[in-house]
């Protein structure tokens, strides 16, 4: 591949791919197959599921991307089709209702996970198993690919403000989960998160 | 609901990546469950962000993403094929069918058109056909006008033979 490429940003390698350049394409995915990979993983069932349904997006972005808009995005794009790639496959074969996910070593000290970094993984662990899946991938998309809230919204296909009170409400049950003695004394008032969500939707 | 709305503020001023107001300042400052709350989102949002998961490397998942794409590449081509035909041919049938269309209009308006015109055209046709006739009826004449003053010399000279003969053969001894 072409050194030169790594260097070019990835309106510059859409416009090399429109030409006909297949490296351009490649470094494309050089870029986002572990991006797009890590996402879809905490979606699928099974590693091949999630190695089967990263395919999946790169052949439909491959295929799509005469029709993508240079003045915007490409993350957010991808990331779309990656999660309706999701989408799909959790149609064409849900996932088993107690599908099982990793138990928390240390989830009774649940302070301790924001000390150390190392248990980061098992913070979003947490994260999976506590959040709604929308909560969950705003929470993913914000944080794991420090997307701003209107990427995310694109991603999610959903209002700004509704994505703000995706993250409202997963760092509110995260941090429930976290802290739960704090958050006996201090709940949000689920009649008032349920009166801005109606409002919102 | 008051307190509800700091806590939306809080948690928007991260999203948004502004500080916070002055007059929420003011309220976190006054207010300890909010000035926790604060904290605590403060440091979850740093904990999430540092706690980002190292995406895994993996050439057989490249390998299998690019084996993946260059399969598809000869559906894509045939597909981009047939939208290449339809977008040069598209047009241009369109183009003919409009042209032939808008033909066809124009002489079925001009047929309509044409009861205006029958009695004259009719007239025509009834001109044409009475020289036709007039013309046939010439050519069915025109062999005994002209052939008939021969004929009547004809049957003269036969008669002056006819009388020849007679004196001839009356002469004879």
């Amino acid at each position: 591949m072409p050194q030169e490429l790594l260097t070019d940003s990835d309106a510059e390698l859409i416009r090399q791919i429109r030409a006909g350049s297949a490296d351009a394409f490649e470094e494309l995915v050089v870029r986002y197959e572990h991006r797009v990979h890590a996402f879809v993983r905490q979606f699928c069932a099974n590693a091949t599921d999630a190695r089967e349904v990263t395919q999946d997006t790169f052949v439909k972005a491959s295929q799509s991307l005469a029709r993508f808009d240079a003045r915007r995005e490409f993350a957010p794009w991808l990331f779309t089709i990656a999660r309706h790639k999701c989408i799909d496959r959790h149609r064409a074969a849900p996932p088993a209702e107690d599908a099982p996910l990793p138990e928390l070593t240390d989830e009774n000290h649940p302070g301790e996970l924001l000390a150390r970094r190392e248990d980061g993984e098992q913070l979003w662990q947490l994260a999976r198993r506590c959040l709604t899946e929308n909560q969950f991938q705003a929470l993913w998309l914000r944080y794991a690919e420090d997307m701003d809230v209107a990427q995310i919204a694109q991603v999610l296909g959903k209002t700004q403000i509704h994505v703000k009170v995706l993250l409202f409400r997963a760092r509110q049950t995260l941090g429930r989960r976290l802290n739960p003695d704090a958050a006996a004394a201090r709940r949000v008032p689920v009649a008032a998160e349920n009166y801005l969500a109606q409002k919102t939707l | 609901m008051k307190t509800w709305l700091a806590k939306w503020k809080i948690s928007n001023a991260l999203d948004d990546h502004k500080p916070l107001p002055p007059d929420m300042e003011r309220a976190v400052a006054e207010s300890e469950e909010l000035r926790r709350l604060a904290t605590d989102s403060a440091d979850l949002h740093r904990a999430l962000k540092k706690s980002r998961p190292a995406p895994a490397t993996s050439p057989a998942l490249h390998a299998a993403i690019m084996r993946a794409v260059r399969a598809a590449e000869p559906e894509r081509a045939v597909a981009l094929n047939w939208k290449i035909f339809l977008a040069r041919w598209t047009p241009a049938t369109a183009l003919a069918s409009l042209i032939l269309l808008g033909g066809f209009a124009v002489l079925h308006h001009l047929r309509q058109s044409e009861p205006v015109a029958r009695p004259a055209a009719l007239s025509n046709f009834t001109d044409a056909s009475s020289a036709v006739e007039t013309g046939g009826k010439l050519v069915r004449a025109l062999p005994d006008a002209a052939l008939s003053p021969l004929n009547d010399e004809r049957l003269r000279l036969n008669h002056d033979l006819a009388n020849a003969q007679k004196f001839l053969l009356a002469s004879l001894p």
